[in-house]
């Protein structure tokens, strides 16, 4: 498998909190990788890197084996990243297919540069049947949908992009069970396409094992722990955890 | 899912059409020649100076702004036109020039102070209220210096009365106004970004909006807006007066409520604010009609206002 995206030693402080204290990760096309760990462990950092909406203090980001340093949020999406943030960043009082196409609008020829609403509608919808999402139409705000529905318009907007590298922060967090099958199906169905590496953080041990490929557990900054998914168990996270906290504890 | 046949946005503004509608009915038969075409001509006339102000107060009312710097905006303008111009043709165009430019410029600083101080947009834009009331009474000499004697440019206030086609120039004016912003708002990507800003500023940033500038911008179009309200307003009247002003903060809010914008932000057209704008003025126009006096007609158009925001509240919470 080919390397999408690859960082190494990415440190990062705000103050003198130490969020990510040298993270080294790669992610291949067809890849998905699960990152694990407690809140404040520095999961979000790492993604806020990779997103650029933070620039590292040191360590330095490849995407296809070449040095990236992203100014903006653009510049990273400029590069195929795109990110599902744990909100879903969409905006409630649009609707599907304005969402979709946020500062990204398709416009009509010709000096006035209206938008062209008609053509947005229809490759919205062709974009949703693409990845087998169902919604009624996509006029409908994003508001009025489920919480599983709103998450998938959200990958579904970071697809339509042609993303390589796809960052999913907390995807599954507060879902039903039936939901959480609508994201994972439709993650599964991008993975399998091959030509997409996707990075997750996620809570759910057991979840994340069954979803990904690869697991990396981040704990105070720093990878800890790293193995393929079908190397390792939820016990044996677990166990890391919890010596890590009794060390703290007596520490 | 119910579905409905019209949107709720579709509904407020076929409300305020309604609205305005009703009003001009109910003062027919409250006034004879109420319902007339010279009588909804001329009202119709003033509601276009408060639709104009209500363009810019509906783009900041979009991003959940709103701009209490429009009553001395617009008579320092009226004002700065009379000087500049000194009621001379020839330099009416520079004079609406540069009111126009101060108006954007008094907009773009209170955009700046918002999005980059932090400071609340209902503080700065009051802040900036004061500010240029101060600066337009003091450089005057509260209206008493040679120059404030001007008259606003005779082709300027040509312009104002003029009539096309049976309709006041200002009228067509507003008419055009009304369909840039409209189409502006519904089929460009500045309209899109507006509403974006206006519902979720996050969202829109991390989709990659710049929702700085735009915001700056949309304050400063309130400016401009306000700016060419004033500089007609001293067209139609002839001179500047002091005050002038001080009904177009409340109506333009009024226009903007009633037209079914909400308050909050991200949502609502300029096509149902315009409409506002002439009930608006039909409801006073009523009201003169049945000789209320002042202070009753204050109470009514509040009692409107809060009504609307209820009732508008309810059907969002819903």
């Amino acid at each position: 498998m080919t390397e999408a995206i690859r960082a190494e030693g990415l440190v990062k402080t705000f103050g003198n909190v130490v969020a990510l204290n040298g993270v080294s990760l790669s992610v291949a096309r067809g890849e998905m990788l699960g990152i694990l760990g407690d809140n404040g462990a520095g999961k979000s950092t790492l993604i806020k890197i990779l997103t650029g909406y933070h620039r590292p203090d040191a360590g330095q980001v490849y995407v296809d084996g070449k040095p990236v340093n992203f100014a903006s949020v653009d510049d990273a999406r400029a590069h195929g990243i795109e990110c599902v943030y744990q909100d879903l960043a969409l905006v409630n009082g649009l609707s599907i297919y304005h969402n979709m196409f946020l500062k990204r609008e398709l416009l009509w020829g010709g000096p006035l540069k209206l938008l062209n609403h008609r053509e947005m509608r229809r490759r919205a919808a062709a974009a949703l049947a693409e990845i087998g999402i169902a919604v009624a139409s996509v006029d409908l705000e994003v508001g009025a949908l489920s919480g599983g529905q709103r998450q998938a318009i959200a990958v579904a907007r970071a697809v339509s992009t042609n993303a390589r590298i796809l960052l999913l922060d907390e995807p599954l967090a507060a879902m039903g069970a039936r939901e959480a099958r609508l994201i994972i199906d439709l993650v599964e169905r991008l993975k399998s396409r091959g030509d997409i590496a996707i990075a997750m953080i996620a809570h759910n041990y057991a979840q994340t094992l069954e979803i990904c490929d690869r697991v990396i557990l981040v704990q105070h900054g720093e990878i800890t722990f790293e193995s393929p998914a079908g190397a390792t168990s939820a016990e044996e996270l677990l166990e890391i955890v919890r010596r890590e906290y009794r060390a703290a504890r007596a520490g | 899912m119910p579905t409905r046949f019209l949107t709720l946005d579709a509904m407020r503004v076929l409300a305020a059409y309604g609205a305005a509608v009703l009003l001009f009915v109910i003062g027919g038969f409250v006034h004879p020649g109420f319902a007339s075409f010279a009588s909804v001509t001329s009202i119709l006339l003033v509601a276009s100076f408060v639709g104009l102000v209500a363009a810019g107060q509906c783009f900041v009312v979009l991003v959940g702004g709103i701009d209490l710097s429009v009553p001395w905006i617009l008579n320092a303008a009226a004002i700065l036109l009379a000087t500049a111009s000194l009621g001379e043709d020839s330099r009416a165009l520079y004079a609406i020039a540069i009111t126009l430019g101060g108006g954007a410029l008094a907009g773009l600083t209170n955009g700046v102070f918002i999005v980059w101080f932090g400071v609340p947009a209902v503080v700065m834009t009051l802040a900036m209220n004061g500010i240029v009331e101060g600066l337009a009474l003091g450089l005057s000499g509260g209206l008493t210096c040679t120059a404030c004697a001007s008259y606003a440019p005779p082709i300027v206030a040509a312009a104002v009365h003029g009539v096309w086609l049976g309709v006041p120039a200002a009228l067509w004016l507003w008419l055009v106004v009304i369909v840039v912003v409209t189409f502006a708002l519904g089929f460009t990507r500045f309209g899109r970004t507006t509403y974006a800003i206006g519902n979720n500023a996050r969202a829109a940033f991390l989709a990659g909006v710049n929702v700085n500038l735009t915001t700056v911008c949309l304050y400063g179009l309130s400016g401009l807006f306000s700016a060419l309200a004033g500089i007609l307003l001293a067209g139609f009247g002839g001179q500047a007066s002091l005050g002038m002003g001080d009904p177009y903060l409340f109506q333009s809010i009024a226009a903007v409520v009633i037209g079914g914008v909400s308050i909050l932000g991200g949502r609502g057209q300029y096509l149902g604010a315009a409409a506002g704008a002439v009930s608006l003025t039909a409801l006073v126009s009523v009201l003169l009609a049945l000789n209320m006096p002042e202070y009753g007609r204050s109470i009514v158009y509040g009692v409107v206002i809060l009504a609307l925001l209820l009732l508008y509240g309810r059907e969002e919470a819903e």
